[in-house]
């Protein structure tokens, strides 16, 4: 058949059944509207039959109101009829109206005239009957003619409601047979539908149904596995469902074509599986290898990270011997690092677990084979069997079957060797000498560093003990002014530097004195630079010196000085004052009284007397001042042959006295740069002493002349002379010589202390040669001033 | 003409005693005190022609009178001659710095005394 047959036929029975259906649809509209018709017209009749039945109650009140009224004459009793009157013409009409059938309007014609008649023959009578009388109305009534007239008419009424039944009855009837053909038909077409549906429903299920299934169960077969499952059954039939089936039949086809496909490659892809499986078996194999490596190298690199944040040398090196020990299992280990401190060889840094009698403190390249590793700087490895170190351990003497030393380089020198040890017999394999050199290449930079490190906090740390030690307080400033460097005295004083600025200083020394605000205490400070572009150290370094003491004490001497030369002169200055007036006196007497010239002379000698009494209190305080370092000295031009002349003048009396020749001699004429009054002091007592130790007869000369850009003044006498054993403590304070005391010499010894003295705080210097019982000579040689000099 | 003024400072009574003597005998007439408070006082009451002090004196020393004399009004032109015990240049210095016009050293003769004194007026007094 064709395609889409199905559907036309399932179309075309479709409209069959609608048309059925339509069919029995309208004989049930018509049978329900006769029903209707039927309904309306018994509704009719029955509203027909209402109106009579109105109509006859009218005229039976109409009757009732009369017979009343005509018994009692009372109008009230009129009234019911009256309305009754008003009212029955409305309900003829309306009953007129509603009569359908024309049988029964035939029957209301008479009626109508009968009631007519009652009324005007029978009512109006009455009421006028009544009005006249009462009698004559109660007559009438009593006659019964209008009963008589009464039940024609309810006859008649009854007539037509017995024709009205009749319609009823009827139209029911009517009605009853339209609906039980109604009813009839629907049945009827009800169960024809019924019987079509099922005939056209085993068709479908015939020629639709079963094919599909068919098609299901194929298709299921082929889910299960039956590659052959097909449906030729099915398209042998027509239409759509055979076109499905050989679709089905297709795809089924198709789909063992493509299994038998699959199941080739399926074949193919086993093979390179297995392929893959062993190429994957190998990979695993390389990885767990590269793993293995990576461990190693990440151990190495955590070693060199440990070692690299290690900078102290001990810790270090306890670092990296148990580093590389672990590392390669070794039970024992030294570490050998060249000292500074013990002439640069190669001590022992630090040891694991061997006893210190079995591991030597130095280690000589060359000896033994830990030496053998740094004199040929390569590793050396090394099993022995029998003969071998042992060491303690919990199971008694364990020897150190397997050893492993390697060199520690730095810039191609060997700096160190680490030496490790096995207790059990597993000898050091290629890898593990590889991973020790690799160790030791990490080692070697850091401990390199720690010992250059460690050398210069050793001598950093000297420094600072040393500077701290200082009592002085020391500070290396930078050019800012902030301390680079401050020992602890200064720290301590800090502050004071800080508000005290240093001065700039361009080369040498400059001093000044500060004073500490705080203590009150006075120091000198003494500031000079440094530079040094080599290391970038470019400051000024700061020492003071505490001489808070130093001026106290010096201010305690001046004030000593001053009193103790001001209560000597004091009352010397009254003794000489007041005998010079004595004096005077005396003088003033004239005569040659003995007792005056007596007491004249008296008084010349306490004069005498005082006035030696103040020489040696001005000695004394002279020298005193000179150990105490104060002496002060005016500065200025000196003629020295001027102050030589006047010593020279002024020793004339003594040395006349003394018969002694005194002269002067001068050959140039320097001039020097000093106090005048304290070198003529220094003459003086040279020239004094010359004469008081030359015996009458003797010569005494005083030379002045230049020499080398010295002034020199010479004083040569031909007296007693010197013992060579005394010349050394000539000049020591109060020293005289034995033949100076015991020739009863008058002096006290301060006199050449005091010369020296002075020529040395000139920068000059006193010599002196000497021959016993022949002579002395003494130099006085002083620096020339550098101005033109006048030769004599 | 009269006898013109000097002012003695001086605390050792000896001493002042012979000084005032001296002067005195070579025509001066003298005002003696022995401290220094009592020596600003006097030259203020007094006025007088020289001025004597000795540098070392209680409560006020030579050194501070001549200063506080030549601070005053009335005082500050009176030539000033110290009285020292020698000792160092120091003290020279502060006595030139403290505003005397000359320094004699003890002991002194009374005749240099008096010749000082002397001279001390002539140059003030042929300013």
């Amino acid at each position: 058949m064709a395609r889409g047959t199905i559907i036309r036929r399932i179309v075309l029975a479709g409209v069959v059944l609608g048309l059925l259906q339509a069919a029995a649809f309208v004989l049930l509209i018509g049978a329900t509207r006769s029903a209707n018709n039927a309904n309306g017209t018994s509704k009719g009749i029955l509203e027909a039959s209402q109106t009579i039945a109105d109509l006859e109650q009218e005229v039976i009140a109409s009757e009732s109101a009369i017979r009343g009224f005509a018994i009692t004459g009372r109008d009230d009793f009129l009234r019911p009829a009256l309305a009754a009157r008003a009212r029955i013409p409305g309900l003829e009409q309306l009953a007129g109206a509603r009569l359908a059938e024309p049988d029964d309007r035939a029957l209301l014609e008479p009626l109508r005239r009968d009631i007519a008649a009652y009324r005007t023959r029978w009512v109006d009578r009455v009421v006028a009957a009544t009005r006249r009388s009462p009698e004559a109305g109660r007559a009438l009534v009593i006659s019964g003619e209008g009963k008589r007239r009464v039940d024609r008419i309810r006859a008649q009424f009854a007539a037509i409601r017995n024709a009205l039944d009749a319609d009823a009855i009827r139209s029911t009837d009517q009605a009853d047979t339209a609906v039980r053909q109604a009813v009839i038909v629907s049945v009827a077409g009800v169960m024809l539908t019924a019987v079509l549906y099922a005939l056209f429903a085993a068709y479908v299920a015939r020629s639709v149904v079963t094919p599909v299934r068919h098609v299901a169960a194929a298709a299921r077969r082929i889910a299960a596995g039956d590659r052959n499952a097909r449906v030729d059954a099915v398209e042998r039939a027509g239409g759509e469902l055979g076109a499905m089936a050989r679709s089905f039949n297709e795809m089924a086809d198709s789909l063992a074509e493509t299994h038998d496909e699959l199941e080739a490659q399926q074949q193919e892809v086993r093979g390179y599986s297995e392929e893959l499986e062993s190429q994957r078996r190998q990979l695993e194999d390389a990885v767990g290898a590269l793993e293995a490596q990576k461990a190693r190298l990440e151990r190495v690199s955590a070693f060199g990270e440990a070692v690299a944040a290690e900078t102290a040398f001990a810790p270090l090196a306890r670092l990296i011997l148990e580093g590389v020990a672990d590392a390669l299992r070794c039970d024992v280990g030294a570490l050998y690092v060249r000292d500074a401190q013990r002439g640069n060889q190669l001590a022992l840094a630090t040891s694991r677990a061997l006893p210190s009698e079995a591991v030597a403190d130095i280690l000589v390249p060359g000896e033994g084979l830990a030496g053998r590793a740094a004199a040929e700087h390569r590793l050396v490895v090394a099993s022995h069997s029998h003969e071998a170190l042992t060491v303690r351990t919990l199971a008694g003497a364990a020897r150190v079957a397997c050893e492993l030393h390697v060199p520690l380089m730095q810039a191609g020198e060997v700096f160190g060797v680490l030496s490790l040890g096995r207790l059990g017999e597993a000898p050091f394999t290629p890898d593990d000498a590889q991973l020790a050199s690799h160790l030791a290449d990490h080692s070697a930079v850091a401990l390199s560093k720690a010992v250059v490190m460690r050398e210069l906090r050793r001598r950093s740390t000297i420094t600072r003990v040393v500077l701290d030690a200082a009592p002085n307080p020391i500070a290396l400033l930078d050019d800012h002014g902030h301390p680079l460097v401050a020992n602890e005295p200064m720290r301590r004083c800090l502050p004071l530097l800080r508000e005290r600025p240093v001065p700039d200083v361009d080369g040498g020394v400059v001093s000044d004195e500060i004073q500490d605000p705080r203590s009150g205490r006075l120091f000198t400070r003494y500031v000079a630079r440094v530079d040094d572009a080599d290391v970038g150290l470019h400051g000024r370094i700061v020492v003071l010196r505490d001489v808070t003491t130093e001026r106290e004490s010096e201010r305690m001497k001046d004030e000593f000085f001053a009193l103790v030369s001001h209560e000597l002169r004091t009352p010397l200055t009254s003794i000489v004052g007041y005998v010079e007036l004595l004096r005077d006196e005396a003088d003033s007497v004239e005569g040659d009284d003995p007792r005056a010239m007596r007491r004249v002379q008296f008084l010349d000698v306490v004069e005498r007397n005082a006035r030696r009494l103040l020489r040696l209190v001005g000695d004394l305080l002279f020298v005193a001042q000179v150990e105490a370092g104060k002496l002060n000295l005016e500065a200025a031009e000196v003629d020295l042959e001027a102050v030589a002349r006047e010593s020279v003048e002024a020793g004339m009396p003594r040395a006349s006295q003394g018969g002694v020749e005194l002269s002067l001699d001068v050959r140039s004429v320097p001039t020097v740069w000093g106090d005048r009054d304290r070198l003529a002091q220094a003459i003086d007592n040279l020239v004094s002493n010359a004469i008081k130790f030359t015996p009458e007869g003797g010569r005494v000369a005083v030379r002045l002349l230049q020499r080398e850009g010295r002034a020199i003044v010479e004083v040569d006498d031909t007296g007693i002379g010197i013992a060579q054993a005394d010349l050394e403590e000539l000049f020591q304070r109060f020293f005289r010589t034995k033949r100076a005391t015991s020739a009863a010499v008058p002096g006290v010894g301060l006199g050449l202390t005091i010369a020296q003295a002075i020529a040395q705080a000139h920068d000059g210097l006193i010599s002196v040669r000497s021959t016993e019982g022949q002579g002395t000579t003494f130099r006085m040689e002083l620096p020339v001033h550098r101005t033109a000099e006048v030769p004599a | 003409m009269s006898r013109p003024l000097v002012l003695l400072a001086e605390d050792d009574d000896d001493v002042r005693t012979l000084a005032e003597l001296v002067l005195r005998r070579e025509g001066f007439d003298v005002t003696a005190v022995s401290d220094g408070e009592a020596a600003v006082a006097a030259a203020t009451e007094h006025a007088p022609a020289v001025a004597v002090l000795d540098v070392s004196m209680p409560r006020m020393d030579g050194l501070e009178t001549a200063r506080r004399l030549r601070e005053l009004e009335g005082t500050r032109d009176i030539p000033i001659m110290l009285l020292t015990a020698r000792v160092t240049e120091a003290d020279r210095a502060r006595g030139r710095e403290a505003g005397v016009d000359a320094q004699l050293d003890k002991p002194f003769s009374p005749a240099v005394l008096a010749e000082r004194v002397r001279g001390l007026l002539d140059a003030a007094g042929a300013l």
